[in-house]
């Protein structure tokens, strides 16, 4: 069933599960546990389309590096599945190989654990299974990279497609327009009792279940849990000073660009770090991109760039082939694009700010880091690409200037893609979820979506959050 | 007064016949300049590893510069 908690505001059913968050983790959570007979109440902050009013929840105090969460996340029924690029890449095993960075523990739990959950993952995002991933272009490079295997969903927009089912399904209650706005503990502040929600006209009341799930993503789920601080002063699953910490993102960073030797090549090849270079080098994985400019002709480059090769070619003396390198102004054929993993780090994090919303909670402080560890995946990734790239004879790479100069500071963008702020650990020192997604702190308290990442990758994480949220499910059942 | 007025015109035809040659023939020293580009060319060569340069952020194999490529 579906309400408008504007206009319908009795909630006074006692639930198996509540789920907070409409996204592809909180949508997959309720229907797999409506399946298995649970009755669901799933609570979502925004209504079922846009609205500038919902959307004004993100703005947020920008410490660090921005991530432009208010524009890269969507808060109404379907969360950022609205606005997804579809892009779909399983985890490797070796992401879950547990080993310590920058004094943290990776995974907890191994990629077994996971891998049964991908064929339903796949067939949740309209993905072809027996197509599976395939590589997008030959191995051309051989050394260090190999051809990225990945596949696109349509993308499925979770409001299309369960919207639907959602509102006809007899287990599962959502209410829109519903702001969670506090947890309220039991004495022994072991569980979670009930949840303070709020509708759009400041109306509140309290919604209880045996469970609860929080599935607002890696922004706001530790600043709904900090914000929890009326019992516990330091938030709700925050003993350890774990809740924000460790953001991670996707580091896109500009690499530099290149000249093709072979003009006729016109796809844009697409290379993943090999396992053998990222442990060699004790760096983080990457996936490279060589995006191809594809009005090359009309800017016309075509004839800049064969020259750029016959006179490499030529019998110049030395010094007039490093001076005509040098003043070679071609912009080349095109970009090199990068999706990095970053790694977990306690100084990046998400934190409040004194300033308060609406609903009189404290706003998100954002301050996204990047530390010498990234640093150097960036700089030994984009050094390695341009070699194996010269050395298979495909042309050349013109790196930026902050990948051979240390003293530059690396310029990077993000891939919004918010990870590891409620990271999963066995020892609860080191995160804020055990390997069932169980807050360490609590009884019946747990966390879906891509901030129980321990480490992130350099996949993109939809699909690996639905894997989650069926083992999740699973779990719960059992 | 005349021959103050000539003493100075004198002195002042001498000083402009002799400086005239020095500054008209005084030429930069090419010598010099040449190292210091040729420096400031070289600067832009960063070797990679032993096989790979860099050349204002080119990436190249060194035979390119040597011998020119294939």
């Amino acid at each position: 069933m579906l309400f408008d908690f504007n206009f319908q505001t009795d909630i006074d059913k006692h639930y198996d599960v509540c789920v907070v968050g409409t996204g592809p983790a909180g949508i997959t959570l309720a229907r797999k546990l409506s399946e298995a007979g649970q009755t669901v109440l799933l609570l979502e902050a925004g209504g079922l389309d846009y609205s500038e009013q919902s959307q004004d929840f993100y703005e947020c105090e920008i410490a660090g590096h921005n991530a432009w969460p208010k524009f890269s996340r969507l808060r109404y029924f379907g969360g950022t599945s609205n606005h997804w690029s579809g892009r779909c890449r399983p985890f490797d095993s070796s992401d879950f190989k547990s080993r310590e960075i920058n004094g943290l523990p990776g995974w907890p739990i191994r990629y077994s654990e996971i891998e049964p959950y991908l064929g339903e993952a796949m067939e949740i995002l309209d993905l072809d299974k027996e197509m599976g991933f395939q590589p997008m272009n030959d191995d051309l490079l051989q050394v260090h990279f190999s051809p990225d295997a990945y596949t696109k969903s349509p993308p499925t927009r979770f409001k299309g497609k369960y919207l639907s089912e959602i509102e006809h399904s007899k287990n599962i209650d959502c209410y829109y327009n519903a702001t969670a706005l506090d947890m309220r503990l039991d004495k022994s502040h072991q569980s979670i009792t009930h949840i303070k929600v709020s509708n759009y006209n400041h109306f509140t009341t309290t919604v209880s279940a045996q469970k609860f799930i929080l599935c607002l993503g890696g922004i706001e789920t530790p600043r709904f849990m900090l914000n929890c601080n009326s019992q516990i002063p330091r938030g709700i699953g925050n003993s350890s000073d774990m809740v924000g910490r460790c953001f991670m993102e996707h580091l896109n960073v500009r690499m530099g660009s290149f000249l093709y030797r072979d003009l006729d090549t016109t796809a844009g090849m697409q290379f993943y770090s090999d396992d053998a270079f990222v442990n060699k080098n004790s760096i983080g994985k990457s996936n490279i991109t060589f995006g191809i400019v594809r009005q090359i002709k009309s800017y016309g480059r075509t004839r800049e760039i064969k020259n750029f090769f016959k006179n490499l070619a030529c019998q110049m003396e030395i010094e007039d082939k490093v001076q005509f390198i040098s003043e070679f102004k071609c912009p080349g054929m095109g970009n090199i694009g990068t999706l990095i993993e970053q790694s977990p780090n306690l100084d990046s994090r998400v934190s409040l700010s004194k300033e308060t919303d609406s609903f009189g909670l404290s706003r998100t402080k954002f301050d996204w880091q990047i530390n010498d560890f990234d640093r150097k995946t960036i700089r030994e990734t984009g050094e390695a690409i341009a070699i194996v790239f010269a050395r298979a004879n495909l042309g050349s790479v013109r790196l930026a200037d902050f990948i051979l100069d240390n003293t530059k500071e690396i310029e990077f963008g993000r891939h919004a893609h918010h990870m590891g702020t409620t990271r999963m650990s066995k020892d609860p020192n080191y995160g804020v979820v055990d390997t069932n997604s169980k807050v360490h702190d609590l009884d019946n308290l747990y966390i879906a979506g891509s901030s129980v990442f321990s480490t992130g990758g350099a996949c993109n994480p939809t699909m690996p959050i639905i894997q989650l949220c069926l083992r999740l499910t699973d779990h719960l059942k059992s | 007064m005349p021959n103050s007025l000539h003493r100075r015109s004198f002195m002042s035809s001498i000083l402009l016949v002799s400086l005239a040659p020095l500054t008209t023939t005084k030429r930069p020293n090419l010598t010099k300049n040449q190292v210091n580009e040729n420096q400031q060319i070289f600067r832009a060569v960063k070797p990679l590893d032993q096989d790979f340069v860099s050349v204002n952020g080119w990436v190249l194999p060194k035979e390119t510069l040597i011998k020119g490529t294939r």
